[in-house]
């Protein structure tokens, strides 16, 4: 399979108080046609400025993307004029939001909103366009999709927003779809519609997705692989099930630990102290460091590579460097910090 | 479990709408249909349901934030819909609530210092030293730094606020806990300190906590009872593992095989229903989750389940069991 994302070493930092402070740092991963990639982290980590980045909607100033190319298919986003990425957007790659309804524009029907997308990528007549779009809504699973077609946004639920937002980013069927927490602001059993209804769209069309999302029981269910981020880093990548049955990072292990789970009852929590640093605020060494159990006298001098785990899996952590790593604890690694994570 | 704190009977929330040319035809809002159910003191009980069914109207009702169209809500006995405003006041000293948003339910303009002194004044705690002592006293009890006292709410970090969120509840000692979904604005690891936070908070006081989620995993890790709510009515009530290891009512069921696990070699049956939670101006007739329920039959339409006992302490409102 070829890769439709490359993103190498990117960028972003953003001006405040006259101080350019860097909120993504050197991050690099690449999506797979078809794949479904989870990008995971708390609020702050970066995830939702790199997928901006990809559509380059940064809002600059203040924003800029200080380094690095992004790819796609082959051509480096970065590279390109504003005119051609117009044509790129909603077309190649296509955004969904979380939240549906500042998404919509509360002023124009649903019909309208589908029909611009196809009006301003495709040559069609205005029929051809209606007759389209209400074939997207119907593959959404939209019920009495001509009566939707005349509705306006506020006659709708928060799920059927959804629902036309994703049939807005699937219309010019793209290559790469990002979901930016498309069903964080929906109720459980909305959600497992959402859910349902994107793997079963993915299947057809066999669209890349980017899945942005802190859910990780979402991300459990929906991803191939998974990049876990932390402070404008990628801390951690894996495969799904490697990710989630063999942690590597303390910060994925803790993070996984903290999970309450439906299936079993646990008297404590884990829980990771303190909280994410301030952007910039971290000068040298790991940003973990100051909330991890395993801090070595190492890991506040220099801040650690990306060390390779296995094929597919990286984790950027001191404890699995050779020379710096603790070797006992290096060698049952797994042992050791897994047991905070049951 | 201890002897029944909180008592609620029948109680019904109605927000009347006025429409219509000359605003003369009114509709009701039935956001809270005729529930009942009991905290025990030092349980947590948790109110579980989606967007819409009535669980913080619910909440906000107890406290008399909003009116009670009907029903009791007894508090130690005492029914909270009939006493004074002056009478209420005392009353509330041992009730207190903690909110969802911690950005919004702190006033920005308060040092932490005021914001926690606001309930002790108006519960007549006259001398200033006096409050400044429960007040770093109460600071060291939710794990806030006692020099943040001058700061300002928004010089803090979203788990930090919850911790002053938290505090101003505790200060006066309350009994009664709501906490209306206060974890749902926050991330994952510091939802976690917060949890583990609320269940230290009720070991060392003896809190009763009635818990306001949608989030079942934070439920099923944090309370001893369940109810579960659907647009406005009960659907089922209970012991926690119970309602997790055997959930009767159709809708507890699609809820929990809802919930995503977070173990990819896990695959589960999932139950997706059909549709949205219809209009509480105009609910059905009959059970509430007729429209959306895979096992309804015709008596569903027609008639509105009662909740009927089905073990020791777990009651479903379902026609199925009758």
């Amino acid at each position: 399979m070829t890769n439709v994302l490359d993103i190498k070493d990117l960028e972003v930092s953003f001006k405040s108080d006259g101080k350019e402070v860097k909120v993504v740092n050197g991050i690099s991963f690449s999506i797979k046609a078809g794949e479904t990639l989870g990008v995971v982290g708390e609020s702050g980590c970066g995830k939702s400025v790199t997928s901006l980045s990809i559509m380059r909607l940064i809002p600059s100033p203040p924003g800029r993307i200080s380094g690095g190319q992004i790819y796609f298919n082959g051509e480096n986003l970065l590279d390109k004029k504003e005119r051609e990425m117009r044509k790129i957007r909603g077309n190649d790659i296509s955004m969904i939001f979380q939240e549906p309804m500042t998404s919509l524009n509360p002023v124009f029907t649903i019909g309208k909103q589908i029909n611009e997308v196809l009006l301003l990528h495709y040559k069609m007549t205005h029929a051809e366009a209606r007759k389209k779009s209400i074939e997207m809504l119907k593959l959404v699973g939209i019920p009495r999709a001509e009566q939707i077609y005349d509705s306006h946004p506020y006659q709708l639920s928060g799920g059927m927003r959804q629902r036309v937002m994703i049939a807005i980013g699937l219309a010019c069927e793209p290559q790469l779809l990002i979901a930016d927490e498309p069903t964080t602001a929906l109720d459980v059993t909305i959600q497992a519609q959402i859910l349902d209804l994107m793997r079963g769209l993915k299947e057809k069309t066999n669209t890349a997705i980017m899945f942005i999302t802190h859910d990780l029981g979402v991300v459990a269910e929906m991803c191939d692989r998974v990049v876990v981020m932390y402070s404008g880093e990628i801390v951690e990548q894996a495969d799904v099930d490697t990710l989630f049955n063999d942690p590597k990072h303390p910060y994925t292990v803790g993070l996984l630990g903290s999970l309450p789970k439906v299936d079993e009852k646990i008297d404590r929590l884990y829980s990771i102290s303190g909280q994410v640093p301030v952007p910039g605020s971290v000068e040298k060494g790991c940003r973990f460091a100051g909330r991890c159990d395993h801090v070595m006298p190492h890991c506040t001098q220099e801040d650690p590579p990306l060390f390779k785990m296995k094929d597919g899996h990286d984790a950027r952590c001191w404890l699995y460097d050779p020379v710096h790593g603790r070797k006992e604890e290096a060698k049952d690694g797994q042992t050791t910090l897994g047991r905070e994570g049951s | 479990m201890g002897k029944p704190l909180l008592d609620v009977k029948d109680l019904k929330i109605h927000f009347p709408q006025k429409k219509g040319v000359i605003k003369k035809k009114v509709t009701y809002v039935k956001a809270v249909d005729g529930i009942s159910f009991t905290v025990n003191e030092g349980e947590t009980l948790g109110l579980v349901g989606e967007s819409g069914c009535g669980k913080s109207t619910t909440g906000r009702g107890i406290t008399q934030l909003v009116p009670t169209t009907d029903g009791e809500v007894l508090y130690e006995g005492t029914d909270i819909a009939s006493l004074s405003k002056s009478e209420l006041r005392t009353q509330r000293k041992n009730m207190q609530m903690v909110f969802q948003d911690p950005y919004a339910s702190l006033n920005p303009r308060l040092t932490v210092e005021d914001i926690l002194a606001e309930p002790l004044k108006a519960h007549g705690v006259k001398d200033k030293k006096e409050r400044r002592k429960r007040i770093e006293e109460m600071m060291d009890v939710v794990g806030l730094n006692r020099s943040f006292i001058r700061r300002y709410a928004h010089e803090f970090s979203g788990g930090q606020r919850q911790r002053i969120g938290i505090a101003r509840a505790l200060i006066l000692n309350p009994k009664l806990i709501i906490a209306d979904e206060p974890v749902a604005a926050l991330d994952v690891s510091i939802q976690a300190q917060i949890l583990n936070l609320l269940k230290d908070l009720q070991e060392d006081f003896g809190l009763t906590y009635l818990f306001i989620s949608h989030d079942l995993s934070v439920v099923r890790h944090l309370c001893d009872r369940v109810a579960v709510m659907y647009l406005g009515r009960m659907a089922e009530i209970g012991n926690t593992d119970k309602i997790f290891e055997n959930p009767l009512h159709p809708y507890t069921q699609t809820l929990l095989s809802a919930i995503p696990i977070s173990n990819p070699r896990q695959k589960k049956e999932r139950i997706i229903l059909q549709g949205d939670v219809p209009s509480p101006v105009d609910p059905p007739k009959g059970c509430a989750f007729v429209g959306r329920c895979p096992k309804a039959h015709e008596r569903c339409h027609d008639e509105r389940p009662e909740l009927q006992k089905m073990d020791e302490d777990h009651y479903v409102a379902c026609h199925l069991y009758d």
